[in-house]
């Protein structure tokens, strides 16, 4: 099996009181979906952030453990933050779209990493000029950043909902569409692995219905590894599940052995729903 | 049905309420019918005469006020930003950035003579720079400074958290998150804050009088070294100082032209936050 990700002994400290992680171990394959389950404040949320060190952008929280991203620790000394985050996407409960067009927000990943001449160079400047384009000119354009663009949000299951409006904001976008665009803009820097914190919570079902579509989708370009609430969802959508507990792993196994064979007395209640 | 008590306390609100608005309309319709007769294209365009004041008009006053205005706008705004981007987001949250913010909020209601003295001795003689619109214009951006920073500081604390971590999650430096996704969001708040700043400092006239305000010129200002005249001086000599017995209506006539002003700049500010909204795609 071909790990993505291989945490060990991970440990995290909120304001060196709340031990929020504890001890957990966890291998992540390549190109699967890996659900984190379990009651809410169990700590989810936290090892997500761990995985991407979004956490150390926190004053006051400690992290203990090793996360090996491709063979090498990201909390190793010499690690490029940004280059790393860059690799592991993320995407968050309540859809985040920049105060900026659809285009704008697709294109920030890109032009923040410099792939596309950055804001400040002489290409970006030129760009901000003239990218005023209607669809079936971005659909031709030969531009690296258009092609982006374009190719993110096809993947994404958005181009035919947006290609009309691509310079209007993406405040202007109902929330199952922000959501999606919140991952296309999470693809357009053609990350590894994508991390997905309870991404369709604030959704209605049509909408969640779309994004647990694309999810499946996903899985043949990327590793996701999404945290949900909703064991149907797990259910649905998983190949590996993650039962967490008071921030210990208590149980990770396919999917199948978690929903019918689980081995712990906690994860088979949790699963049939007896508490959450 | 409200309860007895409740329509009472709802009445005095309301009351209250109207009386502000009143009391506005009041000062306006005051000032503007004392005023009014004397403004005329000459007022408001010549040069002014102190023998006979009906001769000259306050041009000079005007420009000297506006000069101010802009200075004060070009000085305070991008260091107050600044000031509030260092103390948010790179500032430690500790004892010190507590105590400069308490500091700060406070400076906000320090009386402006008092900022009129640490003009006089900074930039007047410290930095010799003489009585002159330049140290005006320092004076009175410190002066603003406080209610920037502040509303700046709240505008950068609104920025909802899980915006700035998408930004980051995308491989963005702090800087480019900052720059790109806060600004906009911070830059029309600030906006709105700034300006009661602003237009507070363009109302004074201790400080500047400490400063560099004169209320005679024979020409207008062609450097910042140059002293200057501007509106709310010259509306306080006319109604206290001067002995012609039109001067009063003259002083009212100044006062109305120092509100019109104040009214285009917060005006503008309101055109530039519905430029930077749109600009942005803020809805
Ligand atoms: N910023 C924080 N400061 C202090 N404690 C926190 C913070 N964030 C989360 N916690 C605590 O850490 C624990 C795990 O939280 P979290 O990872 O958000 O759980 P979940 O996502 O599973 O609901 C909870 O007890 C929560 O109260
Ligand atoms: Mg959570």
């Amino acid at each position: 099996m071909d790990t993505v990700i291989a945490v060990k002994n991970l440990n995290v400290w909120y304001n060196h009181s709340v031990h929020a992680v504890k001890n957990v171990s966890i291998d992540i394959p390549r190109h699967t979906v890996v659900a984190l389950i379990g009651p809410s404040g169990c700590g989810k949320s936290t090892f997500l952030r761990s995985l991407n060190r979004l956490l150390d952008t926190m004053e006051n929280t400690n992290i203990e453990g090793e996360v090996i991203f491709n063979g090498k620790n990201i909390y190793h000394g010499d690690v490029d933050v940004t280059a790393l985050r860059k690799q592991i996407g993320m995407v968050f409960q309540n859809p985040t779209p920049f105060p900026k067009s659809i285009y704008d927000n697709i294109a920030y990943g890109p032009l923040v990493n410099n792939e596309v001449g950055g804001y400040w160079g002489l290409s970006g400047i030129i760009k901000k000029f003239k990218k005023r384009k209607s669809a079936s000119e971005v659909e031709a354009s030969k531009d690296k950043l258009d092609g982006i663009v374009r190719e993110s949000l096809k993947e994404a299951a958005l181009w035919g909902e947006v290609k009309d409006r691509l310079f209007k904001s993406a405040y202007g976008l109902s929330g199952g569409q922000q959501q999606r665009l919140c991952i296309a803009r999470a693809i357009a820097v053609k990350p590894e692995v994508i991390l997905l914190d309870e991404p369709t919570s604030d959704l209605d079902p049509m909408a969640t219905k779309k994004i647990e579509e694309l999810v499946l989708k996903l899985k043949d370009s990327y590793t996701v590894i999404i945290v949900t609430h909703n064991i149907q969802q797990a259910s649905r959508i998983s190949d590996y599940v993650a039962f967490f507990h008071l921030g210990e792993l208590v149980e990770y196994d396919t999917k199948k052995n978690i929903f019918t064979n689980p081995r712990h007395q906690l994860t088979a209640a949790y699963v049939k729903g007896e508490f959450g | 049905m409200l309860k007895k008590s409740e329509t009472i306390g709802f009445f005095c609100i309301k009351a209250s309420a109207y009386a502000g608005i009143l009391l506005l309309l009041a000062a306006l319709a005051l000032i503007g019918l004392a005023g009014y007769r004397v403004i005329s294209w000459q007022f408001l365009t010549g040069l002014w005469q102190h023998q006979d004041i009906a001769a000259g008009g306050i041009w000079p006053a005007i420009l000297g006020s506006f000069y101010l205005g802009v200075g004060v706008t070009l000085c305070s705004f991008p260091l107050g930003i600044g000031a509030a981007i260092y103390l948010t987001e790179y500032g430690r949250q500790n004892f010190w950035r507590r105590s400069i913010e308490v500091a700060i909020r406070n400076l906000a209601g320090v009386p402006s003579v008092v900022y009129g003295l640490f003009g006089l001795g900074v930039f007047v003689y410290l930095m010799r720079l003489g009585t002159s619109l330049l140290a005006a214009v320092l004076t009175l951006s410190a002066m603003t400074l406080p209610w920037i920073i502040t509303a700046a500081v709240e505008a950068l604390q609104a920025v909802p958290p899980a915006l700035r971590e998408s930004s980051l999650a995308l491989g963005a430096t702090k800087w480019q998150t900052i720059k790109q996704v806060a600004l906009p969001l911070v830059l029309p708040a600030s906006l709105t804050g700034g300006i009661v700043g602003i237009a507070r400092a363009m109302g004074e006239t201790a400080p500047i009088i400490m400063v560099g305000a004169t209320f005679y010129l024979t020409k207008l200002p062609t450097s910042p070294l140059d002293k200057f005249m501007a509106l709310p001086y010259h509306s306080f000599i006319l109604a206290t100082q001067h002995s012609d017995p039109r001067a009063v209506e003259y002083a009212s006539g100044t006062a109305l032209v120092l509100i019109v002003l104040v009214f285009i700049l917060s005006l503008g500010a309101i055109i530039l936050r519905y430029y930077f909204r749109s600009k942005y795609k803020i809805q």
